[in-house]
């Protein structure tokens, strides 16, 4: 196991390089540079291009990407916009991130797994039937439009706060009226961020709940005399969570990298809107490094899908030696 | 009697699609027998027959559509969920697949502790030697317990089916085409267990096969199954050397014989069941059978005894 996972761990390392490369020449030829979006156009062309050669922009892009890759390693890349170093304000605005897509996973597994499970016991009944026209629309609906629909509502209907992560002059309350202000704040997004995973892996879980309950063995402990209850999910949940679980790995990316458009409506300070505003002002080493980040979540997910699939599934054993 | 079935009907309902009329299947349509303590009776068909289902029906796996199962005098079906738990435990099965049957995420210990705990077997203490005894029993080595299904060929794993039926001391065993799905080398071997085990724990067995050679070798009663009924019964040896149904004949026939020399008398009718049967109200047999008459097109035959123990459902046995 441990030689396969270090396999894997090589195998990752030319796809990455792919990665960057490829999104390093897709940010750098799009159109308009850091520059120009930093500084009034009637500045002398001269200070631009001493920018220019401050950003190593005048080199040719191959050059710049090994600069790149050099100072990604070394450290030392450092935003266009304000100066900071990138992984410092990656650093900052990470725990808003981090709360965020964990609310929003546990909200996931939450609903959708009880959901599926539902569904398939009651299989065509009218609950069944109303969940899978609201997993269609649930799975069909633009985040962004609903986030919208949502905060018009909870600001008309209930007056809550819902951007960004805090209230203003929260200082003077007591302990729990700041913690229901951050309980309102985070409920629309992570509720957002979880809608598309509900549905979706609801329906995953029913029809892997389905098939499970068909098996032959399902059938085998109802004659063994046990109750229904304990046949569903003592025998047939567990089969049927197996391939949920490892979905698990697929989720870890967005865990850390962010949701660009969740993050953007709802103005939280998390990498996702750090992603947007630097893609916005072409802050290229930021971009990348967010990009790069992202890319290796990705592989790290996958490896830990598959890993997962080992650990649940008894009869997978990846080769030893 | 230990069970008792009774006029036993199932039928499933099908949809025709958009544009076809549904209808329904009488897979089982007004089976009746009887299965003494310690006594095999074998059920044996076509694939269609309808044995399968009346084997679920007799553990109560599906609830009929008619009729009913009377197991130690109870009829199951009347029994509330408590009630059917406690006669589980005297009534068990042996699947068809040894290889779907078994859940893939369980240990062979895993599964045996649960029905033992499930049911109070035995005192907490004792469950695992409770579970050492069955393996070996059923001739495993008690070190097999924390193996998973996947590790074993497929006739362990038949015994290891054997071994969870057994667990629960039952008293009837519904072994549906248990060893069908195995190698010829292992069958002899686990019909050889199986008799081993009826002789040792008084069970009794309601055999489902399809093949002949095996019921002559476990089971003393026979009941020939056609589209849903029994056509023919009686004891193994009177059926073997004397069978009056035609169907039953056709089916002793296709019987292969170990000599080359012997031509092999092909009687058994051309085609399949026929799927609409029901639209003619005589025999079920008819539209196959040779020696159908006028009679057997308009009236079905009952099923009668026409000796001791013998019965059968034929308009031209009796003569």
């Amino acid at each position: 196991m441990r030689k396969y996972v270090l396999k894997r761990l090589l195998q990752c390392i030319p796809t990455l390089f792919g990665i960057t490369v490829i999104s390093f020449v897709v940010i750098h030829l799009a159109p308009g540079s850091p520059i120009g979006m930093q500084l009034n156009p009637k500045v002398s062309p001269r200070i631009v291009e001493q920018m220019r050669e401050n950003y190593d922009l005048d080199k040719p892009m191959h050059v710049q990407y090994v600069l790149w890759l050099k100072r990604l390693f070394k450290g030392g890349l450092y935003s266009f916009k304000d100066g900071k170093p990138v992984l410092q304000k990656i650093g900052e605005r990470l725990p808003a991130t981090v709360v965020l897509n964990v609310v929003s996973v546990i909200l996931i597994f939450g609903f959708a797994i009880p959901l599926g499970v539902f569904s398939a016991t009651h299989r065509y009944s009218l609950l069944d039937n109303m969940g899978t026209l609201a997993a269609y629309v649930g799975i069909s609906i633009p985040g962004f439009w609903l986030a919208y629909i949502l905060i018009l509502g909870a600001v008309k209907m209930f007056g809550v706060p819902v951007l960004g992560m805090r209230s203003f002059a929260v200082a003077e309350l007591s302990f729990w009226q700041v913690s229901l202000d951050r309980i309102w704040h985070l409920a629309l997004p992570s509720f957002i961020l979880a809608v598309g995973g509900i549905a979706g892996i609801s329906r995953y879980m029913r029809s892997s709940m389905l098939e499970v309950i068909q098996q032959d063995y399902i059938r085998t402990a109802r004659a063994k005399g046990l109750r229904e209850d304990e046949v569903y999910y003592k025998h047939a949940l567990r089969n049927a969570l197996l391939p949920i679980v490892t979905i698990i790995g697929f989720l870890i990316p967005g865990l850390i990298g962010g949701s660009v458009i969740v993050e953007t409506v709802f103005a939280w300070p998390g990498i996702g809107r750090l992603a947007y505003q630097s893609v916005l002002s072409r802050d290229y080493p930021t971009v990348m490094t967010i990009m790069t980040i992202s890319a290796v979540l990705v592989l790290l997910g996958n490896l830990a899908a598959d890993v997962l699939y080992a650990v649940v599934d008894p009869r997978i054993r990846y080769p030893k030696r | 009697m230990l069970l008792r079935v009774c006029g036993l009907k199932k039928f499933f309902p099908f949809t025709g699609g958009v544009f076809g009329k549904g209808g329904v299947v009488k897979a089982v349509d007004g089976t009746s027998f009887e299965i003494a303590n310690g006594e095999t009776f074998a059920l044996v068909g076509e694939s269609g027959s309808g044995k399968t289902t009346t084997g679920l029906l007799t553990l109560g796996l599906l609830s009929p559509t008619a009729g009913g199962v009377y197991f130690e005098g109870d009829n199951i079906f009347k029994l509330n969920a408590s009630e059917m738990r406690e006669r589980r435990r005297r009534m068990q099965m042996v699947f068809q697949d040894p290889y779907g049957s078994l859940n893939p995420r369980m240990t062979v210990g895993k599964m045996l502790r649960e029905v033992l705990s499930f049911h109070h077997v035995v005192e907490p203490d004792f469950v695992r030697e409770r579970i050492n005894e069955l393996l070996k029993v059923v001739g495993l080595d008690s070190s097999y317990v924390r193996r998973y299904p996947h590790e074993f060929s497929g006739g362990e794993r038949q015994r290891i089916g054997i071994a969870r039926a057994i667990s629960l001391e039952p008293r009837l065993i519904v072994a549906d085409e248990p060893v069908s799905a195995l190698d010829v080398s292992i069958r002899g071997q686990i019909l050889n267990l199986l008799r081993e085990l009826q002789e040792k724990l008084g069970l009794a067995y309601l055999f489902i096969a399809h093949d002949l050679a095996v019921v002559r070798y476990v089971s003393r009663r026979v009941g020939v199954m056609y589209l849903g009924r029994i056509v023919e019964e009686a004891d193994t040896e009177e059926m073997f050397a004397r069978p009056l149904h035609p169907y039953t004949r056709a089916l002793l026939d296709s019987i292969p014989v170990p000599d080359p020399e012997i031509r092999n008398k092909r009687t058994m009718p051309a085609g399949e069941a026929p799927e609409d049967y029901e639209e003619c109200p005589g025999c079920r047999f008819y539209s196959r059978c040779p020696r159908a008459e006028r009679k057997c097109k308009e009236v079905e035959p009952e099923l009668v005894a026409v000796e001791d123990n013998h019965l059968v459902a034929c308009h031209m046995a009796s003569n």
